[in-house]
Parts: structure tokens; sequence; C-alpha cells
């Protein structure tokens, strides 16, 4: 009797801490596999309610060839829901929307998708954007910001970058302050003209030390241009040995293709966010929260990732080269949200004015 | 045929408003070529471009053919491509992106059949001897070709008035001349009513049949040009008409109702002539005669009767092949006299002439 | 007007008036109304608030100053380089026999239609002190040592020189026209006289085309004070700020919203001025009648031979090409079989791949972009002729009768130059988001936009041509029975037909490029080619973004060669 009993436990014990392992395991896969996990009840509602609905409507600065991908990926796993993407500056359609609402005519978008937070600042200030939990509670996202309204979907680092070949890695600066050495006179710098990464700089050291350190970059002839693209190509060809403004991501990618440039974690590190939100007057609700919850999710990332190099690049959603770099060197991160981002709108106005700028 | 009543216009100019025209009225008998003479400025081609519609008057009234293409009063205007006028630019107008057959084409309207209107082109042409040049592109034509289109194309579509302003003015002398004589020999082939405008007065002279001397907008007067010529009612027609002579003189006496002879004193000395329209005793006047009225005579054998004579020195002859231009000095007075070729005094003598009191006529001095 | 009944003409010159006032005095009204808005952070409409405060920040700040200085100089500057050798083009081109003329016309216009981004950074990559290949070149020649130079492109010299030469195409085009129309016998007189060819050109060719040069001096002296492309490029790294420099950070802060107060106080201040320069304008070209040139007696520009010239004429000819065509365009193809930018060297050559030509046809939002630039493009160009001509014609016409109409006409289009291109955008928005006239979203708002901006470029060349036509022309087709339009359409358009040509090409060319009105308001189904472009290159693929340019330059060379044929065609018909 005693043995059938023992033996009776062994095996039910075992099955149970089986089955606990099991659960662990597959709780553990599934956590990379974000939307099929805690929470996917909520989540498989929410994409019968956008399969009902059928199409979402997402503006952005995103290139449409990633649509294109993510509408492939998108298929296989979760077919019926048909991305429709328009492919512009975040600053006109703000305009846009809010003019639409203005003249009280339906939205005619379900997502706007920002290049940096304070794009849409002023869809957040008129509360145009609505909140959903779910992302952070079923998605279990945690780049969400504002309050629950915004996902996002891709982080812009803006580190110092350099190219290889004029540069050896010794050489290149570590910090902020390096970049008023005197080697560094007489056009070898290159600087995005809109100075972000000094307004974001402001935040953590005010805007006067911020300020001054500018003004002493400027005494430096700097080449001073707008445009993230043209500053990364000159130093792609040698036209400078140091460039500010220009994106990490995008450093990487031309170093795939064979440029001879790469960058520094300097620290701080500013980290832009670009991130989605939702509409809300969305005409395809359910959608557009179902799509915007799966772009901050690793597979979504990974579309994105694989084509233009962008993705999430700190935090837990964090995928890809830069945010490894990021992680090894964990220099102090900062990084743009709401709570922020009027300091640095603040700053860069200020800073504008070095440049030109009226107000 | 046509009738002109008060017309009004005025433009802007560089400094202030100018009255163009100040009430002109005048009238054209149909088949009658008139002609609008005086010097520029004076408003003869704004009349033409009011007749033709081109320009808008402020007041008046214009008559074609028993038809008001305008009146201010009645508000009427009839806009130009509806009045049926054919007219000739002083530039020609020619269209140089048009060959010679498609300017000439162009007024006739577009229900004519290709032959039909190919012939009436080809018969104007031809009656203008222009015939073969129709596949001409117009600019390459010589000046005189080309105011022969310019005429063909206002005359093809048969209108009933034409209109010319100043159109030899832009040819050389000889073409001028040889150009006169043929307008003058299509104007009475086709007699069709024609205002002509021109500062030329040899040309107004020999072409019109009526002239109307125009001076700063308003007409002066209208005649037929041996009545301008021989007896203008006016200095300034005098003045403009070929060459004249003018003596300041004061007016002693003026003849009864029956007969307008005058006597005025002059520096010469006392002359008959006859009165212009408007004389009063005692004014300051200008006394006139045409050159070729002024006779020389021998102090031994007078003619006149001893009336109307002066004597001066020759002061310059400049021969002219059919006449000798002889200025006389009398004092402070230079008269003009057109004298025979054969019978011309040398330079320095004395001479004595007379003149004719039939062709003395007493103006009013210029204020 | 003394009329029995409305005519056609009535009817055109109302629809006229009605049509160009609204296409203007929509963003016009906008703009003044913005400018005492307060704006930050605001929409112009979203607020009721009225201030000055705009007006006073531009008037009190410390930078105004200077700023207007600034703009001085560029603007006198780039003008220095820009109008006389487009004059000395159109006198080259249209006027003297030297040979291969035909060729080098086409040439001088390619510049103009590579997209201006493009060719800011061909611009960059030639004459970059460090690296440009220019100034890399220049050194090998002449044997400098050190790493920089000769010439800095980051300078105000700089920047007169690539602007003016930016401005060489379009000042060419606005001018040419007038020279053909000649009526040789004055400049025949001239040379009767005694005078020798270049004092004859003085003396009696440049005074007869005094209205086009005058236009053309007013015209560019706004577009210079509004453009941003080259203040953007060099300006701040030479430090040198302007007035667009201005405005540029007011409506660019990337920060959501356009201050569009600020933007608009300033964009005031340029249509002041501009303003200004057309009533000098007006002043300078009051008594039109002397120089119509145009008239029944002749119209054979006798084309002078240059004789000993000719080699130098060439040789000018051949170094614009070579400098301001050539080298940008080869930069554009460079870089569009490039991954990133590098220089020439054997490793970027190894990098070479042409593959952006062969894939860029797979993506049919490349091909529905570039039908939709088509249409866009011919559609704004025959919409603005249109308009034109029709503006033209009453304010050369009818100066006389209805001085104050015409002036206001003239005025009116020509101001869209002067207001800010995203002013023009949001006013377009605003009327049409509420307007039940459905256009908004669609290719149409855009050929709206692009029609009320150009119809300032296009308004002064038809002008300038059209007082070269005598008056009598047309009236000797009234007095041949022709009612106006029947005049229009068979005596003044083929006379007009030189200077329609070149702003057809004009228009077309600009509406295929045009970037900030279309990235206002565009949308997916209206996308065109040169928001693509911009998109692409913002998103790093630049060898794609110079595909489509490329692409862009050869759809432009496509309309160029069919104007030219006509242009040949008329040319051969009438001369």
């Amino acid at each position: 009797m005693m043995k059938i009993l023992k033996r009776m436990t062994t095996v039910i014990s075992s099955t149970v801490a089986l089955m606990i392992a099991l659960g662990f395991l597959v709780n553990a896969g599934y956590a990379q596999e974000k939307v099929k996990g805690a929470g996917s009840d909520a989540i498989a509602q929410l994409y019968a309610g956008a399969k009902k609905e059928g199409t979402v409507i997402i503006w952005g600065p995103t290139d449409a060839i990633i649509y294109q991908k993510m509408q492939a990926v998108l298929d296989k796993e979760y077919p019926g829901i048909k991305i429709e993407h328009f492919e512009s500056i975040p600053e006109p359609l703000v305009q846009r929307i809010i003019a639409e609402s203005q003249a009280g005519k339906p939205a005619s978008v379900d997502i706007i998708q920002s290049g940096s937070l304070r794009a849409v600042r002023p869809l957040i200030d008129r509360d145009m954007l609505a909140a959903y939990p779910g992302w952070e509670k079923d998605f279990g996202l945690d780049a969400v910001y504002a309050g629950g309204r915004f996902v996002g979907a891709y982080n812009l680092t803006l580190p110092i970058s350099y190219n290889s070949k004029l540069v050896s890695a010794k050489d290149a600066p570590k910090s902020w302050e390096e970049l008023v050495d005197p080697k560094w006179k007489g056009r070898k710098l290159i600087i995005e003209a809109r100075l972000v990464p000094f307004a974001m700089l402001g935040t953590q050291w005010g805007k006067a030390k911020a300020t001054e350190l500018v003004k002493k970059i400027l005494t430096q002839e700097p080449i001073i241009v707008q445009g993230g693209t043209t500053v990364a190509n000159a130093l792609a060809g040698g036209q400078v040995s140091i460039a500010i403004g220009t994106y990490a991501y995008t450093i990487e990618r031309l170093k795939k293709a064979g440029a001879t440039v790469d960058w520094v974690p300097v620290a701080p590190l500013p980290v832009l966010t670009s991130a989605v939100g939702v509409l809300k007057t969305a005409p395809h609700p359910n959608a557009a929260r179902f799509f915007a919850g799966w772009l901050g999710t690793t597979e979504g990332q990974k579309v994105r990732y694989d084509t233009s190099g962008q993705a999430n690049e700190v935090g837990r959603n964090a995928i890809g080269t830069v945010a490894e770099r990021i992680k090894a060197a964990h220099p102090a991160i900062i990084l743009e949200t709401e709570k922020n981002f009027t300091a640095i709108l603040e700053i860069q106005r200020e800073l504008g004015r070095l440049l030109g700028a009226l107000r | 045929m046509i009738r002109i009543k008060d017309l009004v216009k005025s433009f802007q100019g560089a400094k202030g408003e100018v009255r163009a025209l100040r009430g002109v009225s005048f009238e054209v008998s149909k088949g009658q070529l008139f002609t609008l003479l005086g010097p520029s400025g004076c408003g003869k081609t704004t009349t033409l471009r009011c007749i033709a519609g081109l320009e808008q008057p402020l007041e008046g009234e214009i008559w074609v053919n028993e038809r008001s293409v305008f009146s201010a009063f009645n508000r009427t205007f009839v806009p130009p491509e509806q009045r049926r006028i054919g007219m000739v630019f002083q530039s020609y107008a020619i269209w140089p992106h048009m060959t010679v057959f498609q300017n000439v084409a162009y007024p006739l309207a577009n229900d004519m059949s290709r032959k039909e209107l190919a012939g009436r082109v080809e018969q104007i042409l031809e009656r203008l001897g222009l015939g073969g040049l129709g596949d001409r592109l117009a600019p390459n034509l010589s000046g005189g070709q080309q105011q022969r289109v310019a005429l063909a194309r206002a005359l093809v579509a048969q209108p009933e008035v034409l209109l010319l302003d100043e159109p030899l003015s832009n040819l050389d002398a000889k073409l001028r001349e040889q150009m006169r004589f043929e307008l003058k020999a299509l104007h009475e082939s086709l007699n069709i009513t024609t205002v002509y405008v021109t500062h030329d007065q040899e040309e107004a002279l020999a072409l019109s049949d009526r002239i109307g001397l125009m001076h700063e907008g308003t007409l002066l007067e209208v005649g037929a040009p041996d009545d301008l010529y021989l007896r203008p009612a006016h200095r300034i027609t005098a003045d403009f008409l070929g060459t004249s002579n003018f003596v300041s003189v004061q007016v002693k006496r003026s003849g009864n109702q029956a007969w307008d002879e005058m006597l005025v004193e002059s520096p010469l000395g006392a002359f008959v002539a006859r009165r212009s329209v408007e004389w009063r005793e005692g004014m300051p006047a200008s006394l006139f005669f045409r050159p070729e009225y002024v006779e020389f005579f021998d102090r031994n054998n007078p003619s006149n009767n001893g009336t109307n004579t002066g004597t001066g020195t020759v002061e310059r002859v400049t021969f002219l092949g059919n006449s000798a231009d002889v200025v006389i000095r009398c004092g402070e007075i230079a008269l003009r006299v057109r004298a025979h070729p054969a019978r011309t005094p040398a330079a320095g003598k004395k001479v004595h002439f007379s003149v004719a009191p039939e062709s003395c006529i007493v103006f009013p001095a210029e204020t | 007007m003394m009329r029995t009944g409305l005519s056609v003409q009535s009817w055109a010159l109302g629809l006229t008036l009605l049509t160009v006032s609204y296409l203007v005095v929509v963003p016009l009204i906008t703009l003044l109304y913005a400018s005492i808005k307060s704006t930050e952070d605001k929409l112009p409409f979203e607020t009721t608030a009225t201030t000055l405060g705009n007006y006073v920040l531009v008037f009190n700040s410390p930078a105004t100053l200077p700023l207007l200085f600034n703009t001085l100089l560029f603007t006198l500057g780039s003008l220095a380089v820009g109008l006389p050798l487009a004059i000395t083009f159109a006198w080259l081109l249209e006027r003297s026999a030297m040979p291969g003329r035909t060729w080098i016309a086409s040439l001088i216009l390619v510049p103009m239609t590579i997209p201006s981004l493009l060719s800011a950074i061909a611009w960059i990559q030639l004459l970059d002190p460090r690296i440009g290949l220019v100034n890399v070149a220049l050194r090998g020649v002449v044997g400098l040592s050190g790493e920089m130079g000769p010439l800095d492109i980051y300078s105000l010299g700089g920047m007169c020189f690539v602007q003016g030469l930016r401005l060489v195409p379009s000042a060419y085009l606005m001018i040419a026209a007038s020279f053909r129309a000649m009526d040789p016998s004055l400049e025949e007189q001239s040379a009767m006289a005694g005078r020798d060819i270049g004092q004859t050109t003085l003396r009696v060719t440049l005074p007869i085309v005094r209205p086009a040069l005058l236009a053309a001096l007013i015209y560019f002296i706004i577009v210079v004070i509004e453009s941003f492309d080259i203040p953007g490029l060099l300006g701040f790294t030479a430090r040198i700020r302007v007035l667009s420099t201005a405005i540029y950070w007011a409506t660019h802060s990337e920060v959501g919203l356009p201050d569009y107060g600020l933007a608009s106080a300033l964009g005031t201040i340029v249509l002041a001025m501009a303003l200004f320069l057309m009533w000098i304008y007006h002043r300078l070209t009051a008594h039109q009648e002397r120089f119509a040139t145009i008239t029944g007696k002749g119209y054979r520009p006798r084309q002078i031979n240059l004789g000993a010239w000719t080699s130098p004429a060439l040789l000018l000819c051949g170094i614009y090409v070579f400098v301001a065509v050539l080298l940008p365009f080869v930069m554009l193809l460079w870089t569009s079989v490039q991954p990133f930018y590098a220089p020439p060297s054997m490793d970027s050559f190894g990098r070479a791949s042409f593959d952006g030509y062969l894939n860029i046809w797979r993506d049919s939002s490349v091909v529905r972009a570039v039908w939709n630039t088509t249409i866009l493009a011919l559609v704004t160009a025959v919409a603005t002729i249109t308009l034109s001509v029709l503006v033209s014609w009453f304010v050369v016409r009818r100066r006389r009768e209805s001085g104050a109409l015409a002036g206001y006409l003239a005025t009116i289009a020509f101001l869209p130059q002067g207001v800010p291109s995203i002013v023009i955008g949001l006013a377009l928005i605003f009327v049409y988001v509420r307007f039940p006239i459905p256009i908004y979203g669609t290719l149409w708002i855009i050929v709206l936009a692009m029609t009320t901006r150009y119809l300032s470029f296009s308004s002064r060349t038809t002008t300038s041509a059209l007082i070269q036509v005598h008056g009598e022309l047309e009236e000797a087709s009234q007095m041949a029975g022709a009612p106006w339009f029947r005049t229009l359409r068979r005596i003044t358009v083929p006379l007009l037909a030189p200077a329609m040509i070149n702003v057809f090409f004009w228009v077309a060319v600009h509406a295929m490029q045009e970037l900030s009105m279309a990235l206002m308001l565009y949308n997916p189904s209206t996308v065109v080619v040169s928001t693509m472009i911009w998109s692409m290159w913002q998103n790093g693929r630049t060898a794609d973004a110079a595909v489509l340019g490329v692409m862009l330059t050869l759809l432009s060379a496509l309309l160029l060669l069919g104007g030219q044929l006509l242009s040949y065609l008329r040319r051969n018909s009438y001369q």
C-alpha cells in the first residue's frame, strides 16, 4: 500500500513539477513572442475587433518599403488587416489632423507616428490621443509614454560619430566637452543645424552650460547643415572627421555598406523616441490599438530593423546592434519622454537663436 | 455716308489730362475721299480711330451709312469688329506669322466656301499688283508690297468705309508719289467712301475730294483742296498748306458788305486785300499772300495800277528746276517769291514787286 | 464700359480677375491674419487673441538689422552673378550666329531640372574646401599644399556664386523670348549710323528689352530673398543669416507646430518689398508703346555674326555648361550609383552599382508617383499659362482705360512669390478642409497651390512678351471683323508662342520638383516624385533618391525636347 502511494506521489509531483517547469518554459518562450503571452486573451479580442474593421491607417515618416514588408509578416500571423500608410514628416500631418478636427471633419487617420516625441506634442496638448493601458498590460511593452498614449516604435540615438579612416578609435572624442579641443578646429566637425543633442544635454546640465558648450563648439568652424542624411554622408565621404546630429543606426547602416564610420556611446547619451499614438477619433480603433501594440513588439520591430536598422535601442524591448552596444557601454541615457520634451523644445529654441532664429 | 458730330475725347498724359478732341464735326458723302490734315498731335488719328471704333469718345455721335455706331447720349457703341470698316494702319500691321494669302483672307467670313474665298483673295491680290505672292511669308516683302497687302486686307471684305492712317509716310519719296497715284486710281475705280489721315499737305491736296484741317483737337475748316489753298479762312490753314508770306499790318478800313475788300497799312506801304473770316477795325493783323502770286515788275512798266507794291533787295536765290525760290528783304521783313526760272533777278539787286489784291488775305494777328 | 450687353471679353476679364484674386487673396489674407496672431504652440486659426507681438519682436530684435543687411548683400551679389550671365546667354543664343546655340540653349536649362535638394549636395561635393572635387583638382593643378581650398564655398562669395548660377536658367527663360522678337530695322538703323555691335546692343537692343529685364530683376530679387536652399546649405556654416533663415527657424522648429505668426510677420515684410518693387516696375514701364518691337513691318531678327568674338563666346558657354551643368549632373549620377557618398576612388568605383535603376520600377508607388507628377506638371502648366496670358492681356492692353484694375491684376499676380510656401499650404488646408468643393486631399489642391505660386514667374514673362507685340496687330484683326477671342487665338497667342513655350517648360519642371507645398498637401494616393525623393533621402536611401532625381531630369529633358521642337517648327514657319 505504501509503495503505491509513494509511486503515485512521485508521479503526481513529477507531473506537477513537469507542468510547472513546462509552464515556466512556455511562459519564458512566449515572453519573446510578445503578443501571445500574458493577456493573450485581451489581445485575441483586440485582434478579432481589428479583423472586423479590416484596415489601419497610419501616417508617419516610415518608409513605404517597411510597411510593405510588415504587411507580409502580419498577414502570416494576423491576416485580415490591411495597412494603409502615408509617408510624410509628422509636422504637416499634425497640422492637418488639427485642422481637420477643428473643421469638424471625421479623422482620416488612425495612428500618427512621430519622428521624435516632440513632433506630436501638439496632439498631446490638445488631448487628441487615446490612452490604452493594454499596451503595457497585455502586450507587455515598457516603451510606453504619455500615460499610455504612445508606444515606442524605435529610438534615434544621437551619439558622436567619427570617420574611422581619418580618426582612430583612440582619438575619437569620448565626451561632449572634448569637442572643443583645438584639434577639431577648421571644418573638421559637422553638426546638424537643429542642435538637438545639445538641447537634450541641456535638460540635464541646465540651459546655460549647454549654450556655453554650443557657443564654444561654434568657434571651431564646424560645418553646419540641416538634415541628418547630409550629415551622415558628409562623414562617410570624408568631408569631415566628426559628426554630431546623425543617428547611431544610420552610422551602423553605413558601416555595413562599407563606409569607414563609427560612433561613440558618449555619456550622457541623448536618445530620441519615435512613437506611435492612436487618435481618439480613429475610424478603426481596434485595428489601431492592435497594430500600434504590434509595432512595439519584437516581431514588429524586427521587420523594421531588418530593413532600415531602426529599432528600440533602450529599455526592455530593445533589439539590434545599437541596443547591444549601448547595453555594453551603459552610459547615462537622456531619453526623450513627455516629461522632458517641453524643456528640450525650449532649449532648442534658445540654441536656434545662435544660428539665426528670431524667437 | 459718315456723319461726325461734336466728338470730345481726352487722354491721360504724362502731365495730366490732354484734350485730344474738342468737339469735332464733319460729314463725308458717299464715295468721297475726305482727308484729315494737320500736324502731329492735332487729333486727326484720334478722330480716325474713333470712326473705326478703336477709341471711344466722351461725347458726340458717329453715324456710318445711316447707322449710329456711337452715341454718348444713347449709350450706343458698336465694337470695331462689327462696323464693317476696312482700315490700313500706319505700321501696316501685317501679321508676321502668316502668309500674304492668310493675311488677306482673314477678314472673309467663315461661311464662304474655300474656292470662293481663294477666288476673292486672288482677285484683290491681282488688282493690287500682288499676284503670285500669296504664299510668301508676310515679313519677306518689301515695304511697298507690305503696304499693298494691308490695303488688300482692308478691301477684300468689301467694306462700306475705308480708313487710312498715314499709309504713305513710311515709304521713300519716289514710291510715295507712285502709290499716291495708285491710291487715287483705286479710289476712283472702287468709289468707296474713304477717310484719309496725313500730315503731308501735298499728299492731301493731290488725293482729296475734300480736306478737313485739324489743329489742337479742333476741326478748323473743311473744303475742297483748291478752296483751302487759295482762299483759306484761317491763318493756320494758310500757313499749313503750301508756303506763305505773312506781314504784320494794321487794318485801316474795311470794305462795305457787298465787297470784302480791306485796306491795311503795312511796312511795305498800303495794301488792298480780301478779308478773312474775322476782322475788326484797328485790329493788329497779318497780311497773307503766296510766293507764287508775287510778281516782279520793271520800274518803268508798272502793273497793278500801283496798288500793293513794294520794294526790296534780293537776298538769296535758289534754283529749283521748274521754278526759283527768291528771298527778298524789305527792311525787317523777308518775303519769299516763287519766280519763273528764266526771269529771276540776281542777288543783291533792288527789285519792285506787286501782288494782286485777290491773292491777298488779311488774318487776325496771332495772340 | 459702355457696351451693349456683356461681351466675351468682359466675361473673360471678370473670370480672370475673380480667379486670380481668389487664388492669391486666400493665402495673402492667411499671411496677414496669421502675422497678428500669437502662435507659439498654436495654429493661427486656433487662437482668437490678436497681437502685434510678432512685428514688435521683428522690429526690436537686435538680430534683425544685420539680417536685413546680409539679405541685401546676398541678393545683390547673387543677382550680380546670375543676371548678367543670363542676359549674355539670352543675347548670344537668340541674337547671335554663334554655332551650336540650339544645343547650348537646351543645356543651359538642365540645372533647373535637378531637384534642389540633390543639386545642393552636388555643389558641396564639388566645392567643399577639403574634399570638393573642384578644389582637389585645383590644388593638384596649381600645386597647392595643405588640405583645404583654394575655393571656399562657405562664404558670402560662395553663396552668391552658387545662388547666382542657380538663377541663370530661370532668368534666361524669362528674358530670352524678348530678345527673339526684334524689329531688325531698329538695329539696322543703329548700324547704319556707324555704331558697332557693342554700342548697338547697349544703346538699342537692351533698352528695348528693358521691360523684360526689369521684370526679371524684380522677380528674382524676391526669389532670392525668399529662397532658403542656399542659405540653408551654406549659410549656417558661413555664419551668414538672411531673412529666409529667420523664416526657416520659425517654420521648421521641428517641434510639431511652426510659429506661423512670426513666419507670417517676416513674410509680410517680404510682401511689402514685393509691392514696392512692383510699384517701381509699373512706373518704369508706363509708356509701354515704345517697347513694342513686333510690329507689322518685320519680325526677322537678324542673327549677328560675332566674328572674332565667336571663340570667347563659345568659351564662356563652354565653361558655364561644364561648371554649372555637367559637373552637378555627373555628381548626381555618381550619387545614384553609390550606397553612400564617397569621392571617386578605386574603392568607390568598386562599390558602384546600377541596381537602383532596375529596382526602382518594381516599386509600384514609384510608378504611381511618376504618373501623378506628370499629370500635376502638365495641368499646372496649362492652368498657369492660361491665367497668365489672360492676365497679361488685360494688364498690357487695358492699361490705358482701366489703369487701376490693370495695376491691381499685375500686382496680385506677382505677389505670391513673396508668400512662404508653407503659408500657401496652410491657407489651402484651412480653406478646403471646410469647403464643399472636394479637392482637399486630391491632386487638385496641389495644382491650386502651385498655380498660385507659379503665376508670378509666368505673368512676368508673358507680360514682358506681350508688351513687345504692337497693339495695332490686334486692332487690325478687330477691324477685319474678328471678335475678341478670335483675335486672341489667331493673332496674340501665336505671337506670344515663344514666351508661352518657355513658361510651360518652366512651370512643368518646377511643378515636378516642388517640395514644401507638396509635403503639406499630399496624400498617399497623390504621392509625387518630389516627396518621394525627399523621403528617400531622409530615410538614408541616398542612391534611390538620386536615381529618381536622374529620372526627373530625363523627364524634364523630354519635355524640353518637345518644347524645342515646337519652337523650331514655329521658327521655320515665320522667319
